[in-house]
């Protein structure tokens, strides 16, 4: 609990930096900023400010480092980890006011301002640079394209380039003094270009969630968008089947895409609110691969080379239906382009109102044994299994997401999905892997299994970059 | 318009096809409901198999239902890959993917026709 007294200073002084319309100490308008859809503990925060430079954020955290006040980045709250939830109340500097896009067509970036969402991002690119493409979520349009890159997110692209962090190229943000400070090639030249040549200081606010400064400006590459494109779904019947498409296509380079689902996000598009239930002749599993070309010839050659492929998994008895054209699939069936054009609502997932994850990377070696085990895990806790899959990096990691939908105001369901949450992060960790985006009570399981020189250095990091230790506190266990 | 009813329970319990066919015939009648009238007097109990999956359409006393695998008593039975029915979907004429062998139909084709005019409706 901060002193009424601290806050109201820090109101008067905010008021002086923005105006009074743009920051509020309102219950009203506090109580939105205090959950998220997961299930992970509301908290009020004391007050919310809305910058819209970056000075201005830099003003309103000396202030929050004078008083010693807590603050927390905020862009839309769409994390699905908590990370946005002010555990120890403060101020909420939420960056939507902040918007500015501009792009270098010729070294082929974007700089986006923390508020841009991903919707706003392709409309403009759409608009203005139709030859450019960035990759993009499994998430809606208002998602904001900064923290997805920030906090690790994987989009359709991530197949091919890993995950999103490193499509940045260089940052501009603020410490937890107020000092304004910029990474990458942006520190040095006017252009934005990359993270080399120099020290990589980017990386003190990648994944680190808010608790290092506030990013409040990044450059972004993009990538040319070529002329054919062609996404094709392959339902296989059983993980084997899936594992062998994924590990096999990962080796050819011929692909942008290698995701999928389990049956179970197909069964919750299609049958709403109905108990899923696998039947015996379901699929297990929704491959979705993407490929583009700069000519119908090139196209024709990558369909060629996932033929080979699939007539291989078909000689090691893997079993799998015939691929269908995604394209032909959404113009028949147009629900079904929920899960083929990114970004996207899959608002079927909101309709018990809560909604959360436990996402994680880790090695091609367990990913098998990964998901067979997550999925033991989840039928036990009475959830049903729905997986998202995706090959990182041409096949360099792999992802293992299981998305479970819940009942908000039923407290028994609410701590049965924390007790299976926590159970499958300790599952997945034992396997190697990771969460990713991790809330606070996955960021003390990881922390206490890491290298104690990991944290150790991390805790380091933290007291030189938030000397107060007002940087969105609670997360990381630091 | 006829509420697609499922022979099952819990729609949930319905396989990916079954679902598939069932939101697809929704859509038609939706498009044009002038398919309401037309299927009052109509009687079908087809067996398709697409891929892996099998699910049987039954049109009686005006109205449509939906059930997994191939009921032994069908009037035909389509089989196909996936890709082979959409892109029946959005043809004109099946009738040439027949012939050509990507769709096989077994049994009284004549009784196919009110599923390929609803499915008709469909082609974008």
């Amino acid at each position: 609990m901060i002193e009424s007294r601290r806050i109201d200073e820090a109101l008067r002084k905010i008021e002086g930096i923005v105006g009074k319309k743009r920051v509020s100490t309102s219950p009203e308008v506090l109580y939105v900023y205090s959950y998220d859809m997961t299930e992970n503990e509301p908290s009020m925060p004391d007050m919310v400010v809305l910058p819209e430079t970056t000075e201005e954020v830099s003003e309103i955290v000396k202030v929050a480092y004078e008083l010693e006040i807590p603050v927390i980045p905020f862009s839309t709250g769409n994390n699905v980890g908590g990370l946005t939830i002010p555990e120890r109340g403060g101020i909420i500097v939420d960056l939507k006011r902040m918007k500015k896009i501009e792009v270098n067509p010729e070294d082929k970036y974007v700089i986006v301002e923390s508020g841009v969402s991903f919707g706003e991002l392709k409309a403009y690119l759409d608009e203005n640079h139709p030859d450019l493409i960035y990759s993009y979520p499994l998430a809606p349009p208002y998602t904001s394209v900064l923290a997805n890159a920030l906090l690790d997110g994987l989009n359709n692209l991530s197949t091919r380039y890993g995950a999103m962090s490193e499509w940045i190229q260089g940052l501009e943000a603020v410490l937890g003094d107020g000092t304004i400070v910029r990474t990458g090639a942006c520190a040095v030249s006017e252009t934005w270009f990359g993270r080399a040549p120099l020290p990589d200081l980017s990386g003190l606010f990648i994944s680190w969630q808010g608790t290092t400064g506030i990013v409040t400006k990044g450059a972004l590459s993009l990538i040319p968008k070529l002329p054919f494109r062609k996404r094709v779904l392959i339902m296989t019947y059983n993980y084997e089947t899936a594992w062998m498409l994924i590990e096999k296509a990962s080796r050819t380079r011929s692909f942008e895409e290698i995701a999928g689902f389990s049956y179970v996000a197909g069964k919750m598009l299609m049958a709403r609110g109905s108990k899923i239930e696998k039947s015996e002749d379901d699929p297990e599993f929704f491959a979705f691969i993407e490929f583009s070309g700069n000519t119908k010839k090139e196209i024709d050659v990558k369909e060629e080379v996932l033929s080979m492929i699939l007539k291989n998994i078909e000689k090691e008895g893997g079993i799998f239906d015939s691929p269908v054209d995604v394209d032909t699939l959404a113009r028949i069936y147009p629900d079904y382009s929920k899960f083929a054009e990114l970004p996207t609502t899959l608002d079927f997932l909101l309709e018990k109102g809560g909604l959360t994850w436990i996402g994680s990377y880790g090695p091609s070696k367990t990913w098998l044994k990964g998901v067979k085990g997550a999925e033991n895990i989840l039928t036990k806790w009475g959830f049903p299994p729905f997986l998202v899959a995706r090959s990182m990096k041409e096949g360099h990691y792999q992802v293992i997401r299981y998305i479970i939908t819940f009942d908000r105001t039923n407290k028994e369901e609410v701590k049965r999905v924390r007790k299976c949450l926590e159970e499958l992060a300790e599952f997945l960790l034992d396997v190697g892997y990771i969460p990713y985006k991790a809330p606070s009570w996955a960021a003390r399981i990881i922390t206490q299994r890491a290298h104690p020189g990991f944290y150790e250095l991390m805790k380091r990091i933290k007291r030189t970059l938030d000397p107060k230790g007002i940087m969105n506190p609670g997360k990381w266990n630091i | 318009m006829p509420e697609i009813k499922s022979l099952k329970e819990n729609l949930g319990t319905l396989n990916i096809l079954s679902l598939l066919l069932k939101e697809l015939i929704a859509s038609a009648l939706k498009k044009n409901p002038a398919l309401e009238n037309y299927i009052k007097n109509k009687t079908l109990k087809a067996g398709i198999k697409a891929g892996k999956m099998s699910s049987t359409i039954i049109i009686k006393n005006g109205e449509i239902y939906i059930d997994n695998s191939v009921h032994r008593d069908c009037n035909c039975v389509i089989s196909g890959t996936l890709d082979g029915f959409l892109e029946a979907g959005i043809r004109k004429n099946p009738l040439p993917l027949i012939l050509k062998g990507k769709l096989r139909a077994k049994g009284n084709l004549f009784k196919l026709k009110p599923l390929i005019k609803i499915f008709g409706e469909l082609r974008v």
